[in-house]
């Protein structure tokens, strides 16, 4: 009870301390033992770097973070290889360009890959940062069929470690993205092409949310400001205008050998770029100028398009920008200007001259003093951490009891119930906006616009209603079969459980609470407990995972700290 | 009184419980003085100019700037009654209910709103010679600023809540029914972010069951206190989703769904949740509310005619259908003279076609309003002509982006009057409107 008096006596300030206290004596009753002081990395720090660097903790992950400390398993895992989907096996219906019945069948096996790839995969830091990307460059499964998002996916994953004009290039030369903000439909008016015109959508998000933004920015984040006090614009109508026309001109490849027996079929290749379309009309070939930059004329659009990459990286704001997000959505939401100005300066330069050099940027973000600070938890301050998404909670829940991929039914189809159903913003703006504040605050915590009474009531029901059909036997239950067949440790769950409240809580401290969890939340599992086991219609099964799910969201979970 | 503290001191649970105590007579007194103002946001740009078209002489303006690309051949439209602001009109022909609603009075359409600091004039514009909101034509940036968040993240029906006399103040007075909540934002109150229809179920608990143990839990957890940034924002959101599922989940039990089809999909479904719980909402104690819908997919940069599900020709459809069963369904239930309506979007389209059969960002288009003070059958404000390059094309190339006759803040400021707001507060919620000569729009009959 030492912390509840804590708050009671200290309601304003010092929570933090309070809490602290408790998180140590916590922590040495946890079953799993930290090691020894000779490590070089804490339990409790290997677990949060787990949640920074990976989609959380496992048993094995920590293991290995402690044993290898941070820097070297960062590098050991820039030299994995890369993890794609492979849907070899669905590519007929996939490539079904029917919005019935064929998509519908394969549309819970989609879902499900990035969640596989995120419980499973062990390139756990690529795809962290193909996940991070993917919440700026944004595309959509609301607009884009299953076949163009899984190929953007695997896209991402390739370049997501490279330099970001690589990433910027490929990103613009994507059938996927290029279907989904038009770019693949931008044609000049001309005398040959009368019916064409510009279409400016792709132009507009590549400066605004890709790469510089609207307005201009110093290099440790902050906005520029006129004589007036007024933001700097860094770029005019006009200038998005000009951007359109330099990058006219790209059309979609078609496979090879396709045959098309349907006419609901297409035979696009969703895995090749796009490439300059032979016909001479398709691409504007007049001088442009972009932000004082000129294009000469008579550049193809394979010239334009290199210029206009020379001119986004080589922008004062690309650093900032680009650090900003890797910190926000890796570590925290509201870095210190200090922090920004040093991962954008290795942004700027890895040491070797080189500009956007992802490998180095990511390890910037990650080892940066400000991001490591908590690693002792009396050194965290009001400003640490983040809210965790609705993503990366279901998928460290599964993480955390040892599952080796998304449980789904046996034909392969997940029912992710969440308020962020990966690759489905509702728009380019994706899920939330890096400026984001919380609800009455102006406190940055872009992820709170997600924390709805849906999401919480998700949140207490993720782990039941899986479904595994046909069920085979009447004493068969759907949930231990799917958890079961995802190589889910339901045994480990299920004897913890059964020894005793304490064990129980033990299990979860070290799973999901880096071995450390508050008396207070403690005492409120034992209450959880004593109740779910009276409720005699639930099986052992369903109140061990109640009550995990009651654990997990409790606000020592829901925030990443 | 924060909602934290309103919670600590009452107990949402208390507050509820007393509900069935209230007398019929207790909430018709209330109702009495019950005003909400329902907002419907077209999200991602509508092209106002196919759904607002002159059928006069400048129909032959509007035919040509749009060409067969997208012009709405003039005898599919569906005239509307008299003239206004010198002109013949018509709505696109997915739009049959709200052509009626315009006929019977009930609703008027504002010409060419938009974002703006302080009035402008294409020629101003062209010669850089006025103060321009930041990020034009970027979606989120223009959505911001026509919902008020140009000095802050807080929107207009936010602030403007939060300035309201006390009495006519309530916690769950602002209520998005999306994630997308900026207008409804306060400075320093949350938003009710109601998703779930009202499910006071979560996992094994039951929200509205005080006696279980496990909701006692979720609800202690709620109010622990922090004092790190981030876990005190969860735990503050926990306890406002716990708070508004309990209210909404009681205000559901006491209605039944409405009898008129809104339609399916996401936008009906809520618009028709909120048409059912608005007529209890006078007896948890609400005097004034905002509703902030929305209703996207209007970014039709490609495809923009035809039935594809994301065409606009569709999306209106959509809106249709479901403001046509609202407003049967506030007849029905006697809140029709207690609910404005308004129709929103960040910004129109350009009157040039694009590549792909749609349009493009542009900035000033037509807003509609319904409700009961409403001067209906008029457009209000002044019609563009629809020249390319013309007097109001603010676009040194000629695309057909009209430079806004009414700031989105006139319009805001109007409705937020209709609420409640005093005159005198109007500069503390709308700061720009310090460079109007007018505040308001005069569509409200007096």
């Amino acid at each position: 009870m030492e912390f509840l008096k804590c708050v009671v006596l200290g309601t304003v300030v010092f929570l933090a301390a309070c809490g602290q206290q408790e998180s140590n004596r916590s922590y040495s009753m946890g079953q799993v033992q930290p090691p020894a002081a000779s490590a070089k990395v804490s339990y409790y720090a290997a677990s949060r770097f787990a949640e920074q660097a990976a989609f959380g903790p496992t048993q094995e992950l920590v293991a290995e973070i402690q044993a290898k400390g941070f820097e070297k398993w960062i590098d050991d895992q820039f030299a994995l290889p890369t993890t794609q989907v492979d849907y070899s096996s669905k590519a007929a219906l996939l490539r079904d360009w029917d919005m019935g019945a064929s998509e519908r069948a394969v549309w819970g096996w989609y879902r499900a890959q990035f969640p596989h790839m995120a419980i499973g995969a062990s390139d756990q830091l690529r795809l962290r940062v193909t996940w991070s990307l993917s919440q700026w460059i944004a595309v959509s499964d609301r607009r884009l069929k299953p076949i163009a998002v899984l190929d953007w996916m695997n896209l991402l994953q390739r370049v997501a470690l490279s330099d970001y004009k690589t990433i910027l290039e490929q990103v613009t030369k994507s059938p996927s993205m290029g279907w989904y903000l038009d770019n693949s439909q931008n044609r000049p008016k001309s005398e040959a092409c009368p019916w064409c015109a510009p279409n400016e959508n792709y132009a507009r998000e590549l400066m605004q949310l890709f790469s510089i933004g609207i307005v201009e920015l110093n290099t440790d984040g902050s906005v520029k400001k006129d004589a007036a006090g007024r933001p700097i614009e860094t770029y005019t109508q006009r200038d998005v205008e000009q951007l359109a026309m330099a990058l006219t001109g790209w059309r979609n490849q078609q496979l090879a050998n396709f045959v098309q027996t349907k006419q609901s079929q297409n035979g696009t290749d969703w895995a090749a770029p796009m490439v300059p379309d032979e016909w001479d009309a398709a691409h504007d070939w007049n001088a442009k100028r972009v932000m004082g930059k000129r294009f000469p004329a008579g550049q193809n659009a394979e010239r334009d398009l290199q210029t206009a990459l020379s001119l986004l990286i080589s922008h004062n704001n690309t650093a900032p920008f680009v650090s900003l997000r890797l910190i926000q959505n890796l570590v925290k939401s509201n870095p210190s200007p200090g922090y920004i100005q040093r991962v954008a300066t290795v942004f700027l330069n890895n040491g070797r001259g080189q500009v956007g050099d992802m490998k180095a940027v990511v390890k910037a973000v990650l080892l940066d003093p400000e991001a490591r600070e908590a690693d002792d938890p009396s050194k965290a301050s009001k400003t640490s951490g983040k809210l965790r998404e609705p993503f990366q909670q279901t998928i460290a829940v599964w993480r955390g009891i040892g599952c080796q991929r998304l449980p789904t039914d046996i034909d392969g189809n997940a029912n992710l119930n969440t308020e962020q159903a990966p690759f489905n913003p509702e728009s380019v703006f994706s899920f939330y906006a890096p400026t984001d504040t919380a609800s009455g605050t102006n406190i940055l915590a872009p992820e709170q616009r997600l924390l709805n009474a849906q999401e919480f009531n998700t949140r207490l029901g993720q782990l039941s209603g899986l479904n595994w059909s046909p069920i085979l036997r009447n004493d068969e239950d759907p949930n231990a079969l799917s958890m079961g067949a995802a190589g889910c440790d339901v045994s480990s769950l299920l004897a913890a459980y059964r020894a005793s409240p304490t064990a129980f809580q033990d299990y979860l401290a070290a799973r999901f609470f880096r071995g450390a969890m508050p008396a207070t939340l403690r005492l409120e599992l034992t209450r959880v407990h004593k109740e779910l086991q009276s409720k005699n219609y639930l099986n052992e099964l369903a109140q061990a995972s109640s009550l995990l799910q009651y654990a997990l969201l409790s606000p020592y979970f829901g925030a990443v700290r | 009184m924060n909602r934290r503290h309103f919670i600590g001191a009452a107990g949402a649970a208390g507050l509820l419980s007393g509900l069935t105590f209230l007398s019929p007579l207790t909430r018709q007194v209330q109702a009495s003085d019950y005003r909400a103002l329902i907002v419907i946001d077209l999200a991602g740009g509508n092209d106002g100019h196919n759904m607002l078209i002159p059928v006069d002489g400048a129909y032959s303006d509007y035919e040509k700037a749009r060409t067969s690309v997208l012009a709405l051949p003039k005898d599919s439209l569906i005239r509307l009654n008299g003239t206004s602001v010198g002109h013949n009109f018509a709505l696109h022909p997915a739009m049959p209910k709200i052509a009626s609603l315009y006929n019977q009075e009930r609703l008027a359409f504002l010409s060419n709103v938009g974002a703006l600091i302080e009035p402008a004039t294409a020629a101003q514009v062209k010669a850089n010679a006025v103060r321009l909101p930041i990020g034009l034509l970027s979606h989120n940036d223009q959505a911001g600023f026509v919902q008020g968040a140009s000095e802050d993240t807080s929107g207009w029906a936010g602030r403007g809540l939060e300035t309201l006399p006390s009495s006519l103040k309530h916690r769950v007075g602002a209520v998005a029914l999306s994630n997308n909540r900026t207008l409804v934002q306060g400075r320093r109150s949350s938003v009710s972010i109601v998703t779930n229809g009202g499910n006071a179920w979560w996992g094994r608990s039951n929200l509205m069951q005080d006696d279980d143990v496990i909701t006692q839990s979720v609800k202690r957890m709620a109010r622990w206190q922090f004092a790190n940034d981030y876990e005190r924002i969860y735990a503050n959101s926990l306890n406002d989703s716990v708070s508004d599922s309990v209210m909404f989940a009681q205000a559901r039990q006491m209605t039944a769904a409405p009898a008129e089809d809104f339609g399916s999909g996401w936008f009906p479904g809520q618009l028709q949740f909120v048409a059912r719980v608005l007529p209890v909402m006078p007896s948890f104690g609400m005097r004034r509310q905002v509703f902030f819908l929305t209703h996207g997919g209007f970014d039709t940069h490609t495809s923009q005619r035809g039935s594809g599900e994301q065409s606009q020709d569709t999306l209106l459809s959509v809106l249709d259908k479901a403001l046509g069963a609202l407003d049967a369904t506030l007849r029905s239930t006697g809140m029709a003279d207690k609910v404005m309506v308004m129709v929103m979007t960040e910004f129109g389209r350009t009157l040039r076609p694009g590549s792909g059969g749609g349009s493009e960002h542009a900035w000033g288009t037509h807003w509609m309003v319904m409700g009961p003070q409403v001067e209906g059958a008029q457009v209000h404000g002044r019609f563009p002509p629809l020249l390319p390059g013309g007097s109001d094309d603010g676009d040194t190339e000629g695309n057909g982006r009209f430079v806004p006759t009414i700031s989105a803040d006139q319009v805001g400021a109007t409705l937020m009057g209709w609420l409640g707001l005093e005159s005198a507060q109007t500069l503390s919620v709308f700061p720009n409107l310090k460079n109007f000569a007018n505040h308001t729009v005069p569509f409200l009959r007096a």
